[in-house]
């Protein structure tokens, strides 16, 4: 199975979630990155600005 | 709602599988399937939890209990009693040793109260052989939005922002070392991963590459594509079966999903990624000797400039980051530089691995923010000293640091403040020492390594940790002068200031380090003949205490050289000279009869 786009790897991600969030629940030792599961997703906009061009790879 | 009902987490790190932790989950899965029950419970491995003195460990979900000490009999007893009647086992739940309270849950325990787990954040959490529990909880959206959102200097800019420093021990700036890297125009570049974990008791990388691989795979993939590099290296030594199991695991699991390979996230980006074993030798954690290595040479340094960022593998651009770094990038990426460094000090922002170890009571993997205590760190976290010693030093940054006394427990840990108290990061090696423990027969062993472990290439290094170990040799046997002394400093300061690589030019910290917090007991070394510590067995003479001794010759049948007289129901009595200070005599005493110094 290959993930060509964030869209997939988002619906994976939403179907393999229900498997292991029982894991989950709120303290200060766990990562954030699992707690976040818990808040609104980080949108987009959160990131820093998309620059105009990609950039050549060497 | 999860699919199943309760899910059994055995901790799969190494300390916990010598013990037996995978026969564990065999004998779940076992009695899963006679008793009809997978419908209801799931066994898996994770990495390590951290917490290696009281494995292996074992925890449920949802109930969010943890057992410690399993052994494979106990297995049955968790099934019946938890799993099935909904009781916990009490005799494996955690005691704690001070206030005797019986703690079921993690987070409850003062081991992990003060910890924040971003580089571990997924050890003891997920499979680490099972890439879908990763994607589970965000792996690979970092590496997807880098890819499908950021061109490559936008990438740098969030490292660099973060304020990452490489945590292998050099501490230099994670983003100005890629940004280093990309400026050089070259028709290859290469991503290396620094996992030649060296410094005897440090075992941060090792858990992070065992329980959470593929938070490294991603995380060589983010910098390749900032970088501009196609080719990653994990340099690994062979000593790590189980890590490199897991690696090899998680890049076939990589490859399959299209994380690794051509065209990553349809993004035009392709990257590759292949393990080199490293065969052990401490120099080659240094990045030079490390690539040379990886080339097929002899792993020895080469001089700096030039850095590998500007002529590398093969003479290549090359950016070679530590494990734990490279650990740290998803989560960077995912919740933005302003997260990440406004934990920390100024200067060191984030967290840092630790292994705790030593003469402490909780032993295992801790990761705090930057600017934690000693004093929390050895006292809240790791329980205090044991069977109630008294707190002498801490030896941090392995054998290329020093020690930290008391007097600097309340100094806040980061890469500066370490330095100014004579010692250093490292990689993150953390020994806790007692009063039992002597600082000159310290420094002798991380010399002992040192110069066992010098690859030769310098005379300073080759030789002079050689001289100073004989020396180091010559005062824990009772033969010392003071002399000896000031050789051990000078030839230290010039070993320091001459040798080629990292591993020279730090090999006498622990000595001078020592000699400044404890002169007096290289002193009494030298001059008194005595080890206060009691623990250089040339210079213990044992004493028959003769108002205790009854007789009863259980000494005398003990001691290998025979240097002990006196009949049944005589007064015994020790030969000085011909006694080699085994300590025999004093463990088989059963009436405090005989007097160790």
């Amino acid at each position: 199975m290959k993930i060509t786009s964030l869209s997939e790897l988002s619906m994976l991600k939403e179907q393999e979630f229900k498997k292991v969030q029982l894991r989950l629940y709120e303290d200060d030792y766990l990562p954030d990155t699992t707690r976040q599961q818990k808040e609104p997703a980080a949108s987009e906009a959160d990131l820093p600005e998309k620059s105009d061009a990609r950039g050549g790879l060497s | 709602m999860s699919d199943r009902i309760k899910h059994v987490l055995v901790c799969g790190g190494t300390g916990c599988v010598s013990a037996e932790s995978l026969e564990m989950v065999t004998s779940f899965q076992k009695i899963f399937d006679q008793k009809e029950l997978t419908n209801q419970f799931r066994v898996l491995q994770t990495g390590c939890f951290g917490f290696c003195g009281q494995g292996p460990i074992i925890k449920i979900f949802p109930d969010d209990v943890f057992y410690v000490k399993v052994t494979p009999d106990d297995i049955p007893l968790i099934v019946e009693e938890h799993l099935l009647q909904g009781r916990f086992v009490d005799h494996l739940l955690y005691r704690d040793p001070e206030s005797e309270a019986i703690l079921p849950k993690q987070h409850d325990m003062g081991f992990y109260k003060k910890q924040e787990r971003i580089a571990l954040r997924n050890c003891g959490l997920i499979d680490p052989e099972n890439i879908l529990e990763y994607i589970a909880f965000n792996g690979y959206e970092a590496l997807g939005r880098v890819l499908t959102n950021l061109i490559p200097e936008d990438v740098i800019e969030i490292v660099k922002a973060s304020g990452l420093r490489g945590r292998g021990g050099g501490g230099f700036p994670t983003g100005l070392k890629w940004e280093l890297t990309r400026k050089p125009v070259a028709d290859q570049k290469y991503v290396f991963c620094n996992a030649d974990e060296g410094d005897p008791g440090a075992f941060m990388d090792r858990s992070i590459l065992e329980g959470d691989p593929h938070s490294v795979l991603e995380a060589m993939v983010i910098a390749g594509y900032a970088i501009g590099a196609t080719q990653g290296v994990i340099y690994i030594r062979a000593e790590y079966p189980l890590a490199i199991k897991r690696l090899q695991i998680a890049i076939g699991q990589a490859y399959e999903y299209g994380f690794l390979g051509k065209n990553i996230f349809d993004s035009g980006f392709s990257f590759d990624v292949h393990i080199k074993l490293g065969a052990g030798a401490f120099v080659c954690g240094e990045e030079t000797a490390l690539i040379h290595s990886v080339e097929g040479y002899r792993g020895e340094p080469t001089k700096k400039p030039p850095y590998p960022s500007i002529e590398g593998y093969y003479k290549k651009p090359t950016s070679v980051n530590n494990v734990e770094t490279f650990a740290n990038i998803p989560p960077i990426i995912l919740k933005g530089p302003d997260w990440y460094n406004s934990k920390g000090t100024e200067c060191s922002n984030g967290t840092k691995v630790f292994s705790l170890a030593g003469k402490v009571n909780n032993i295992g993997l801790i990761e705090v923010p930057m600017g934690t205590t000693l004093r929390e760190i050895i006292y809240e976290i790791g329980g205090g000293i044991p069977d109630g010693a008294e707190f002498k030093a801490v030896q941090t940054g392995g054998p290329s640091g020093g020690v930290i006394t008391a007097a600097d427990l309340d100094t806040p840990i980061d890469y500066e403040s370490l330095i100014n108290i004579g010692s250093m990061m490292g990689s993150g090696g953390m020994i806790v020492l007692d009063n039992n423990d002597c600082m000159v027969n310290i420094a002798k062993f991380y010399l002992e390594f040192t110069q066992d472990e010098s690859c030769g290439k310098c005379t300073p290094c080759r030789l002079g940790t050689k001289r100073m170990y004989e020396i180091l040799e010559k005062i824990t046997e009772g033969h010392g002068t003071m002399d000896d002394l000031e050789k051990l400093e000078s030839l230290g300061r010039m070993i320091k200031d001459s040798s080629l690589c990292g591993l020279g030019q730090t090999a006498p910290n622990p000595v001078l380090s020592t000699m400044k917090y404890f002169y007096d007991e290289y002193l009494a070394h030298i001059n008194d003949k005595k080890c206060p510590a009691g623990a250089c067995q040339a210079l213990l003479k044992y004493q028959v205490i003769a108002e205790n001794c009854i007789g009863c010759t259980a000494c005398k049948r003990v001691c290998p050289v025979n240097c002990i007289s006196g009949g049944p129901k005589e007064v015994h009595v020790i030969d000085e000279e011909a006694c080699i200070g085994c300590g025999a005599c004093y463990d088989a005493c059963r009436f405090n009869a005989i007097f160790k110094p």
